[in-house]
C-alpha cells in the first residue's frame, strides 16, 4: 500500500517535471478528470514539489522542468508566493532561525554534550579525573597560541529580487547563533542569466561593499560564504555579476535581500 | 410540442442520466482540465477549459450516438488538441516579439492576507499548518512521525489533514489579495 501510493506521487512528481512519457503522461491526465481522490493527492503533491523548489531541494533537471511547465503560469506563481509566505512564517516558530537557516540548525558540538554527560554521576567522577590531563592540555595548548575557531556555515538559500527593500520586499532574516562561523548562501541564478562562464559576488553593507569568492558554482546557483566577523547585525543587499567568455562584466538585475537580527 | 434542450443540459445528460451525478462528473472535469493546463505551462487554464467545454458541446449532437467509452476520454483529447494549439501558436508568438515580464504583486499583500488568514484558524489549526511546515529533508520527516504519533493518527492521515488546511488556507489567502486589489482600483 506505502509503496503503491510512493509510486503515485513519484509518477505525479515526474509529470510535474515533464519527466513522463507520452502515453504515462495521457493515463494520468486522464485521472486527473475523472478521480477527485486523485486530484487531491495531485494537489498535496504539488504543494510538496513546490516547498521543494523553495527550498531548492529539487535536481537541476526537475527544477528546470517544473519551471518551464507549472511555474510559468500565475496560478504556479500565486502559489510559489504563497508556499514561499507560509514556509517563511512556519520557520519564523524556531526562536531566531528563518525557514532556511532552519534546515542547517547546527549539529550539537563539544559544549552541547557537557549537560547531557554531567547529568551521570559516574561520568562525573570520570570528568574530575579526566579534568586535570584536560587542564594541563588547556596549558599546553594556550601556550601554543591555541584557538578554536568555529567552522559551521549555516546554508541560507535567496533568491534575486527586483524590487527595492522601499517597494516593501521582506528580506530573509538571519540570526547568527553562538558557534556559527557564518552563513553559507546559495543564491538562485535567474534563467536568463544562467550559463555566464564566471560570477562575481559583491556584499552591500552599511559600511560599505565587499567581493566575495564564489565557493561553488552549480548550474542554477552559485555558493558563497561569509564569516560572521563580516556581517555586523544590520540590513544586506548581495549583488551578482555575470562575467561573460570576452571578459566583459554586467550586474544582474535585482539583489538578493537579507537582514542580519 | 416539441422541446429543444439547451445545449449544456444535452451536455449534463451525456455524462451522466442523473442530473445530480452529471453536475459532479462536470465539475471533477473542468477540475482536472485546470490542473492539466497549469502543469503544462498554460497560463490562462480556466479560459481553455472553457474552451473544451465549449468544443465538446458544439459538437455533441454529431459524436452523442456513435461515440463509445467515457466521455472523460472525448473531453481530454479535446483538451490535448488546444495544448497542441496553444504550444504552437506560443512558438509563433516568441518568434516575433519579446516575452513581457508583468510586475509580481508585493510579497507584503501576501504576508498581510496570510496573517489575517491565520487568525481565522483556531488555535489548534494555526500549530498544526505551522509546524507541519518547520523542517525539511530528513528533519522534516522524523517531525512528522513525531506529530502524527502526538496526535494518534498515520502519516498519511497527517498529510492529508495539513493538505486540506493549507488548501483551505491558500485560496483565504487569495480572496484577501483579490479582495485588496479591487479595494485598491
Amino acid at each position: 500500500m506505502f509503496t503503491i501510493a510512493k509510486d503515485l506521487q513519484n509518477e505525479i512528481r515526474q509529470y510535474l517535471f515533464r519527466q513522463l512519457a507520452e502515453a504515462d503522461e495521457e493515463r494520468l491526465e486522464l485521472r486527473l478528470l475523472t478521480e477527485p481522490a486523485f486530484v487531491q493527492e495531485f494537489d498535496t503533491v504539488v504543494d510538496e514539489v513546490t516547498d521543494q523548489y523553495i527550498r531548492d531541494e529539487l535536481a537541476d533537471s526537475e527544477r528546470d522542468g517544473f519551471e518551464k511547465g507549472f511555474l510559468t503560469t500565475a496560478d504556479g506563481k500565486k502559489k510559489l508566493r504563497f508556499a514561499s509566505e507560509l514556509l517563511d512564517r512556519a520557520g519564523e516558530r524556531v526562536a531566531g532561525i528563518t525557514p532556511s537557516v532552519v534546515a542547517a540548525e547546527r549539529r550539537p558540538g563539544f559544549f552541547d554534550w557537557i549537560p547531557v554527560f554531567w547529568q551521570s554521576q559516574s561520568m562525573r567522577l570520570a570528568a574530575t579525573a579526566a579534568a586535570v590531563v584536560i587542564i594541563a592540555g588547556g596549558i599546553f595548548l594556550i601556550s601554543k597560541s591555541f584557538r578554536v575557531r568555529p567552522t559551521t556555515y549555516a546554508p541560507v538559500s535567496l533568491s534575486i529580487s527586483a524590487s527595492s527593500r522601499a517597494d516593501g520586499v521582506t528580506p530573509a532574516r538571519v540570526r547568527l547563533e553562538s558557534g556559527i562561523a557564518g552563513i553559507e548562501i546559495n543564491l538562485a541564478i535567474p534563467e536568463e542569466e544562467r550559463g555566464a562562464k564566471n560570477y562575481r559576488v559583491e556584499l552591500s553593507g552599511d559600511s560599505g561593499e565587499r567581493d566575495f569568492p564564489v565557493e561553488e558554482r552549480k548550474e542554477q546557483s552559485v555558493v558563497v560564504k561569509i564569516p560572521a566577523s563580516s556581517l555586523p547585525r544590520g540590513g544586506y543587499a548581495i549583488h551578482l555579476f555575470r562575467i561573460d567568455s570576452d571578459g566583459t562584466e554586467q550586474r544582474i538585475r535585482g539583489s538578493y535581500l537579507f537582514d542580519i537580527e | 410540442m416539441t422541446t429543444s434542450k439547451e445545449p449544456f443540459d444535452e451536455l449534463l445528460e451525456w455524462l451522466d442520466p442523473d442530473r445530480d451525478k452529471a453536475g459532479q462528473r462536470y465539475e471533477a472535469i473542468r477540475a482536472g482540465l485546470i490542473r492539466m493546463f497549469v502543469s503544462r505551462g498554460v497560463s490562462d487554464a480556466e479560459h481553455y477549459t472553457d474552451e473544451v467545454m465549449d468544443r465538446v458541446t458544439k459538437r455533441l449532437p454529431e459524436i452523442r450516438v456513435s461515440y463509445v467509452g467515457d466521455p472523460a476520454r472525448y473531453f481530454h483529447g479535446v483538451a490535448r488538441n488546444i495544448l497542441m494549439e496553444v504550444g504552437r501558436r506560443k512558438e509563433v508568438v516568441t518568434d516575433v516579439l519579446p516575452q513581457v515580464i508583468r510586475p509580481e504583486p508585493p510579497q507584503s499583500e501576501t504576508s498581510e492576507c496570510l496573517s489575517k488568514c491565520l487568525k481565522l484558524l483556531s488555535r489548534d489549526k494555526q500549530e498544526l499548518i505551522l509546524d507541519y511546515h518547520l523542517y525539511h529533508g530528513h528533519e522534516k520527516i522524523i517531525h512528522h512521525q513525531q506529530m502524527a504519533s502526538e496526535l494518534s493518527i498515520t502519516e498519511g492521515a497527517l498529510r492529508t489533514r495539513a493538505h486540506h488546511l493549507r488548501a483551505n488556507l491558500e485560496k483565504c489567502v487569495n480572496r484577501c489579495i483579490d479582495h485588496q486589489n479591487k479595494s485598491a482600483a
